[in-house]
């Protein structure tokens, strides 16, 4: 079983700090709108992995893109908040992404492969020799363009093979920009190292026996409304009811 | 026969549909029944009733009434209490409500605080007791207000539970009757969000389109643009789970494959698939008999523990 590990703000902190680098490195070489070097001033949250040896963790930066960080010691993904593949709200925020591509298809394709060579990672390990599976932009049938598209080059190997490996990169075609990446590595296929820290963190179970205190658990949500509830939607209920 | 007869005729929209693409539809309905005072809350009985629905002009737009934030349905399923270990079945399960309680989501049936609904199994029980818990998880599952569900248990392709035809068994035919998620287009559909389903073989027959999940991996999210549809996940097993080693023990991987999951999906952050490949990537398993396998997940891989959750 893993091991809970008390989180303090000095083992967060510290984490966060041993993870910016990579954050700023990966930032710079993707050519992403993210000041440089990205400093704990530009993160309003950080989310550590709870677990003993597992020195990972996902950051939102103050400009609202979402990083994160592998136990392998690399950025595995980002997003950002104009990345139409995560918008929350399609319908009400579509007039936000309309307009048009400026790029053809192999244009598309070779500035994905450009990228993932960038960050050092060559097609031996993300397979982006190979043909890709493509997603937009789109054509909307009522009028208009999104000019996203998402490039996936999918694993080769079963996922229980050591040479796993998954790679997807979503691109504004509009103004020819990442707005989103996401690599996965089988462990075994290491392509950095994992990160070192200084500080060991005390195990939960460590605390609770060393202070008596119990981990919180929120009690029941508080109830609803109550409110007659049918199966039935209210937009089909009878008119003279 | 004692039936009434009603012809309707409106503009309508259904809940949470958007009114802003100038999309109307046109509805022509015809509502039949054998007793038109309804009997009590809940699903009403189909079986003498009916209603067929025609619109103008035909349109694969499809009705995704979402009233509230979507809370959740967590159950397991007591089936191997006589196994080493099996209260970490318990205690993966509860993982769900309690993170669901904590970003101020319900989770249903009624239970004990922090923990998930439990539906005991075997002779230590009550047929009647046992009826009464199903028949709680599946009104659970038809409240409006619910949209994600998790589920350990027995179960197969077909259904959930572990006596098919009875009723401890809820079946994908029911679940798509109670949530009116087929035939497509129907204007009272309750698809899912999230379903996850830890029993044997459930990604296998038509349990996902009964919750309302399209049944095929990955879906593009302008699919569900286009259908008016929120986008929603799946997973499940396309395979037949060992829970316990010769009968003896529960397998711990399945519990700490449970437990990893949740945390790189909410602390994470990470979309269901992703989630579930770092849960197993990126921890150690005994690996006895295999070890956990990575799921099916059929729908949206992007969604994320917060995602699409609301009207």
């Amino acid at each position: 079983m893993e091991q809970l590990i008390h989180m303090t703000a000095t083992y967060s902190n510290a984490l966060l700090v041993a993870i910016l680098p990579y954050v700023s490195d990966f930032a710079k070489k993707l050519d992403l709108p993210i000041a440089q070097p990205v400093t704990v001033d530009h993160v309003i949250r950080f989310n550590p992995i709870p677990y003993k040896g597992h020195l990972s963790g996902t950051l939102i930066l103050t400009n609202h893109y979402w990083l994160s960080f592998d136990p392998g010691g690399f950025v595995e993904g980002f997003r950002s908040p104009d990345n139409w593949f995560f918008e929350q709200d399609p319908a009400r925020n579509l007039s936000n992404y309309l307009g048009q591509t400026r790029m053809t298809t192999n244009e598309i394709l070779a500035f994905a492969r450009e990228k993932l060579l960038s960050l050092g990672y060559r097609p031996s390990v993300t397979h982006a020799d190979t043909e890709p599976e493509i997603s937009g932009p789109y054509n909307l049938d009522r009028g208009g363009h999104v000019p996203y598209c998402r490039i996936t080059w999918k694993p080769i190997e079963d996922f229980d093979s050591d040479g796993y490996s998954e790679a997807r990169i979503d691109i504004n075609t509009l103004n020819k920009r990442v707005v989103g990446l996401h690599l996965f590595f089988a462990r075994t296929n290491r392509v950095a190292s994992p990160l070192k820290l200084n500080i060991e963190p005390e195990l939960e179970s460590d605390y609770q026996k060393r202070t008596g205190v119990k981990l919180f658990i929120r009690s029941n949500a508080p109830p609803r409304i109550p409110v007659t509830q049918t199966n039935r939607s209210p937009a089909i209920k009878p008119l003279d009811d | 026969m004692d039936a009434m007869f009603r012809h309707k005729m409106g503009w309508r929209h259904g809940v949470g549909e958007d009114v802003r693409q100038g999309h109307i539809e046109f509805v022509v309905e015809a509502v039949w029944t054998s007793n038109p005072q309804p009997q009590g809350n809940g699903p009403q009985p189909q079986a003498a009733g009916g209603s067929a629905t025609a619109r103008s002009p035909k349109t694969y737009r499809q009705t995704d009434n979402w009233t509230c934030k979507g809370d959740w349905v967590v159950a397991n399923q007591q089936a191997w209490e006589t196994t080493v270990g099996c209260e970490q079945l318990d205690i993966a399960t509860d993982g769900f409500v309690q993170l669901a309680e904590i970003v101020g989501l319900t989770s249903r049936p009624e239970h004990e605080v922090g923990k998930a609904f439990r539906i005991q199994y075997g002779d230590s029980c009550s047929q009647e007791t046992k009826n009464a818990q199903w028949e709680a998880l599946a009104a659970a599952l038809c409240r409006r207000e619910s949209r994600n569900f998790f589920y350990l248990g027995h179960g197969d392709s077909t259904g959930i539970g572990a006596t098919p035809n009875s009723p401890r068994f809820i079946s994908a035919s029911q679940i798509e009757s109670m949530l009116h998620t087929k035939p497509a287009g129907h204007t009272d559909r309750h698809g899912f969000r999230f379903v996850f389903l830890y029993s044997c073989s459930s990604a296998n027959g038509k349990l996902p389109e009964s919750f309302g999940v399209i049944p095929k991996e990955n879906v593009d999210p302008m699919y569900y643009y286009n259908a008016a549809l929120t986008p929603s996940a799946f997973v499940g097993q396309n395979w037949n789970t060992t829970i316990s080693f010769l009968e003896r023990a529960v397998l711990t991987d399945h519990v700490k494959f449970l437990q990893n999951f949740q945390t790189e999906w909410t602390v994470g952050g990470h979309g269901v698939k992703q989630a579930l490949e770092n849960a197993i990537d990126h921890y150690s398993y005994s690996a006895i008999v295999g070890g956990p396998r990575l799921p099916i997940v059929f729908g949206n891989w992007d969604l994320t523990f917060l995602g699409y959750n609301k009207m």
